[in-house]
């Protein structure tokens, strides 16, 4: 925990570039479902594919999945295949853990159609909430050569079709694709994922490769390599229960947010002001001068909802009160750091106004700031906006710039 | 609420939304064409300068009190540029070849991600009524195209005399003594001549004149009728009517016990009974007044049901005798115990000498020496009178004729129509007739019958022809103005019309507030709404009492009926007794029962104070309400007066939108 610290180099931004194209007006129904025949919505109001994205983390779709085994499939197109970088995803107000779904992100050079599809399943690192990998808790029922495509296992209903696997064992990994499921035996595509076929030990461990499993239920924030060309991008979820039996519970999701981030450069005279703004509350004074004061709010849905962002796991009378704000003054930094080096270019970013305030459109689109970029403490991350209708800088030398943000919790 | 299509769906849910409008004003020249306008240069189907300036409000208000709708004008500003050789946009809106005045004005709510004109929400239809600029700027007033606008009632003007023909809608009656009136214009050798009955010839026509004694229309059973030719009501000048008539009342000189029931319609009767034990003649008379019918009586029959009991017989009789013209006529005598009874006629013609009988005077008598008790009664009775206009001589039977203003048929009125419609003359209700008169009238119709929206349901499947099912009777003779006819209308069938341009399904929309809700059209979140007020109506709005005058006298536009209604709450109020109390006149409504269901649904809107509020909508995705619309609220900060926001139901009654935000009025309705 940083005790509301700021390092400079350590600040994170992560923008979302589903809502940067949909407010550039790339259509919305360019965010779309898949594989919709082996999955349903269930039947509330906000049951579709657009509360997904729509930077309301509170207001949830609900998928009906208890006891099923399907993969949830979710594609955005990107319109481009160059200059769209692309390194996290962040998975807002999920019941991941309760409902034991894993995630998995994959892109491609063409539209997604069933579970497993894409060219490359990303290769995640969790940063928030979430291990990688799990282990499936099922094990090889057999010695595997490297060529064998039907795959005795402990437990197949532990698994799905369009999963891919990883197996360990050895001095190097292998990930299998399972194309049918036969009760324990598996119908796999060796070598997937860029993998040799490798030769593996009865009883080896098998885990879900590019799976992150959500610790618990909230936020989850998981990043990777950068990659700027591909234009389709899947984000898919699979049950990763323990001994099979599917989800246990029907999945709810916030919202999905998908983007680059941006890691703050170091700066050497950083102001940092934080602060909480307690804009809920109102006094007002009699024409005697006795004052009254009446609470609209005090923090983030403190009526007794469950839900905050990043602020999950407090209940909700220990939420912080206000809204919590930082004023940071970067008084100088390289200015390589803060534009590029072309307006009408803008490609796959790197500085502060390509990643950061073009994405979000200064006061448009909401954002998360992450104080310590490596931090898993929840309360170092901020749902927020900018509290500012411009965004200034003053070169203060030949390449030499500083600016000023104010940034402001978002309930 | 609109339906919105599918791509703006898309947009609404976001939490952040970039919206404009689009406006669309069309000209004529030898080309029609089109003028885009938005806040910014757009491409949506069409391209948009962006020049607008100031977008105004749309305001559109409901006012459930009165059952009345109303849209406010929308004024647009605009930056004075355009691509011509002055560089001035007003060079191009008027004194060229092409007209904007009073073209057809269209707004559309943009939101960015929708690329098509058509996916956009069209938000408003109206005119362009006014064009103001100076140097910089350039002023649209658009008001909201109602296609009744500036228009009259009538059935046309009458060929020969270019008198305006009158109009009818509705059933006549024998029993509740409707017809339509159709003034006279003529008389000539043979005829007297009326004005066309609203709709023409058709079979069984028949042709009234009203007696104004008796306040009832009696036909004409002399030639009369409607000419196939001319569609002119006609009647042979004498007006001859042969005609039941009651008698008007009990005469002041009547000796017989419950004299009224003789002519009451019922089976009770008028009677009496005397005893004589020898002695002289005993008599008692029932006497009632002779019914005043104009003109001259050509004959008379009294028609009565009678029993004459005889008990305790030891000698004499007794007899039952008519005593109308003053000479006694004996009509039936008995000398035993014993019932007679029957019906009889007593024929008044061949004893008549020209005046008509003022009362008719049945005896009861015992003949003198006789030991009896007898017992008379009498029901039934009526008189059969036929009467005609005297024209023995020819001046005074002119001139008789001639004081003869109007006449009455029993032709039907207009029948049902509209795209859809099929029951011709079925159901003549409000909304029915409503539909048929922008029909016939105004030139408008919905596409499809189910265009037109009751309460948010498809015409056809709503259930307003059971919640107003009220029979409605009217005419006219004069012009009107059909915006007063139709806001009469609708006050009386207690429902507001909308004209609604928003969705290609639906025309336009019907609202009223149900007896009860179960269900809202959309739950408001209260952490989407902001700038919330609550308030209760005015004591000035409540009506603690109302009185409605009903059932025209198509004769003398008085009216036969008069109901109340009192809240019974009104103490609660601290209102005097005629406080807040009002009394208002009804056109159509005929029906005692219907006028009291009428009386009913005020009651529940003004008959005490309502929650009344307004609030913002910040979420799109509640753009699409329109006024109306029954909302609930839920996850509210406070509760309105204590109530619980979950127990009650909302009517949207205003709205006042722009580009981005959206503001509602609300009214408690369940």
């Amino acid at each position: 925990m940083s005790y509301n610290r700021v390092h400079g180099d350590d600040l994170r931004f992560y923008a979302d570039s589903i809502n940067w194209l949909f407010s550039k007006g790339v259509p919305r129904t360019e965010w779309e479902d898949k594989n919709t025949g082996d999955w349903s919505y269930n039947s509330g109001s906000y049951d579709n594919k657009y509360t997904l994205v729509d930077q309301n983390p509170l207001r949830k779709a609900s998928f009906n999945l208890e006891g099923d085994d399907a993969h949830v499939m979710h594609q955005i197109d990107l319109q481009a295949t160059s200059a769209m970088p692309i390194n996290f995803l962040k998975i807002m107000n999920h019941n991941g853990a309760d409902a034991s779904a894993g995630f998995r992100l994959a892109y491609n050079t063409s539209a997604f159609t069933n579970p497993g599809d894409g060219t490359t399943i990303v290769a995640p690192v969790a940063v928030l909430n979430g291990s990688v990998n799990p282990d499936s808790g099922a094990n090889l029922a057999e010695a595997l050569t490297d060529s064998e495509t039907a795959v005795d296992v402990t437990d197949g209903g532990a698994f799905s079709v369009g999963e891919y696997l990883l197996l360990d064992d050895q001095q190097e990994q292998e990930v299998i694709k399972i194309t049918a499921i036969a009760v324990n035996t598996l119908t796999v595509t060796r070598g997937a994922q860029g993998t040799n076929n490798v030769e593996h030990n009865n009883g080896a461990d098998i885990y879900r490769y590019g799976v992150i499993k959500p610790t618990n239920d909230g936020e989850t924030i998981l990043t990777f390599t950068e990659v700027t060309d591909k234009r389709y991008w899947c984000i898919e979820t699979i049950p990763i229960q323990t001994g099979g039996a599917g989800y246990q519970a029907d999945l709810d999701i916030g919202c999905y947010m998908l983007g680059k981030y941006h890691t703050m450069t170091m700066a050497p005279d950083l102001s940092v002001k934080p602060g909480f703004l307690s804009d809920g509350v109102t006094n007002r004074k009699t024409v005697g001068g006795k004052d009254f004061t009446f609470g609209h709010y005090l923090s983030s849905n403190d009526a007794a909802a469950t839900y905050a962002p990043y602020r999950y796991n407090l209940r909700y009378y220990m939420r912080p009160n206000g809204r919590q704000t930082f004023n940071l003054t970067w008084k100088g930094m390289a200015d390589t750091n803060i534009y590029p080096q072309d307006l009408s270019a803008i490609g796959a970013g790197g500085d502060f106004f390509s990643d950061v305030i073009n994405k979000v459109g200064i006061n448009f689109l909401s954002f998360t700031l992450a104080l310590d970029k490596d931090s898993s403490d929840e309360g170092d991350y901020l749902f927020c906006k900018f509290d500012q209708s411009s965004f200034d800088t003053t070169q203060k030398a030949w390449q030499w710039s500083g600016f000023s943000l104010r940034i402001i919790q978002q309930y | 609420m609109i339906t919105q299509p599918a791509n703006y769906q898309a947009a609404v849910t976001a939490q952040h939304i970039i919206s404009d409008w689009l406006l669309e004003v069309a000209y004529s020249d030898s080309t029609p064409g089109t003028f885009y306008f938005s806040g910014q240069d757009r491409t949506v189907t069409n391209k948009y300068a962006g020049l607008v300036e100031d977008w105004g409000e749309i305001s559109e208000e409901i006012d459930l009190a009165n059952s009345v709708a109303m849209t406010a004008d929308i004024t647009i500003t605009l930056l004075n540029k355009w691509n011509n050789a002055s560089g001035l946009l007003s060079d191009e809106l008027f004194g060229g070849s092409k007209k904007f005045l009073n073209q057809d004005v269209t707004i559309r709510s943009w939101l960015l991600g929708v690329s098509s004109a058509s996916d956009c929400v069209t938000r408003f239809v109206g005119r362009l009524v006014k064009i103001k600029h100076n140097l910089e700027t350039v002023t649209f007033t658009i008001e909201k195209r109602v296609p009744w606008d500036r228009l009259k009632i009538d059935n046309g003007k009458h060929s020969n005399t270019n008198l305006v023909q009158p109009y009818a809608v509705g059933l006549c009656s024998a029993t509740d003594k409707r017809y339509f009136p159709v003034p006279t214009y003529k008389i000539d050798n043979n005829n007297i001549l009326a004005l066309p009955h609203p709709f023409g010839y058709q079979e069984n026509d028949q042709v009234f004149y009203y007696e104004r004694t008796i306040e009832d229309f009696v036909e004409i059973t002399g030639s009369a009728g409607v000419s196939p030719a001319t569609g002119d009501v006609y009647a042979e000048k004498e007006l001859q009517r042969e005609a039941a008539y009651l008698p008007q009342e009990v005469g002041s000189a009547n000796q017989w016990d419950n004299a009224s029931k003789a002519f009451d319609g019922t089976a009770a009767y008028a009677s009496d009974t005397l005893v004589l034990g020898g002695g002289g003649e005993v008599t008692s008379t029932l006497v009632l007044n002779f019914p005043a019918i104009d003109h001259t009586y050509t004959s008379i029959e009294i028609r009565y049901t009678y029993s004459l009991i005889v008990s305790g017989h030891v000698s004499g009789s007794a007899s039952l005798q008519d005593n109308t013209l003053g000479t006694l006529r004996n009509l039936i005598t008995r000398s035993s115990d014993g019932t007679s009874s029957g019906t009889g006629t007593i024929t008044i013609t061949p004893d008549y000498s020209g005046e008509p009988p003022s009362t008719i005077k049945l005896n009861l008598k015992i003949a003198a020496g006789s030991d009896l008790t007898a017992e008379a009664r009498i029901s039934d009775v009526d008189i059969l009178i036929t009467t005609n206009i005297d024209f023995t001589n020819p001046q005074e039977g002119m001139n008789e004729a001639k004081s003869v203003e109007k006449l009455y048929s029993n032709n039907s009125g207009v029948d049902l129509i509209w795209t859809g419609e099929t029951s011709g003359l079925g159901d003549i209700y409000p909304h029915n007739v409503f539909r048929t008169l922008l029909n016939l009238k105004a030139g408008w119709d919905a596409s499809a019958e189910d265009d037109v929206h009751v309460n948010g349901v498809d015409w056809s499947s709503s259930s307003i022809d059971t919640d107003r099912n009220w029979l409605v009777f009217w005419w006219s003779l004069k012009q009107l103005p059909l915006p007063d006819v139709l806001k009469q209308l609708q006050f009386e069938g207690g429902f507001i019309w909308v004209f609604d341009y928003t969705s290609s399904t639906v025309d336009a929309r019907i609202i009223y507030v149900k007896s009860s809700y179960s269900s809202a059209d959309k739950t408001l979140d209260g952490d989407y709404l902001s700038e919330i007020e609550i308030d209760t109506t005015p004591v000035s709005e409540i009506v603690t009492k109302r009185t409605f005058n009903y059932d025209r006298n198509p004769a003398t536009g008085s009216y036969r009926g008069s109901n109340s209604k009192t809240n019974t709450n009104r103490g609660n109020w601290n209102l005097a007794t005629e406080e807040n109390a009002i009394e208002q006149n009804l056109d159509w409504l005929y029906s005692s029962t219907n006028v009291d269901s009428l009386l009913t649904y005020y009651d529940n809107i003004v008959g005490e104070p309502k929650i009344v509020g307004s609030c913002s909508l910040d979420s799109p995705e509640y753009w699409n309400l329109q006024v109306g619309d029954i909302v609930k609220f839920s996850n509210m900060e406070y509760d309105p007066y204590g109530k619980s926001w979950s127990s009650i139901y909302f009517m949207i009654t205003g709205v006042t939108i722009q580009p981005d935000s959206f503001k509602i009025n609300f009214r408690e309705v369940g």
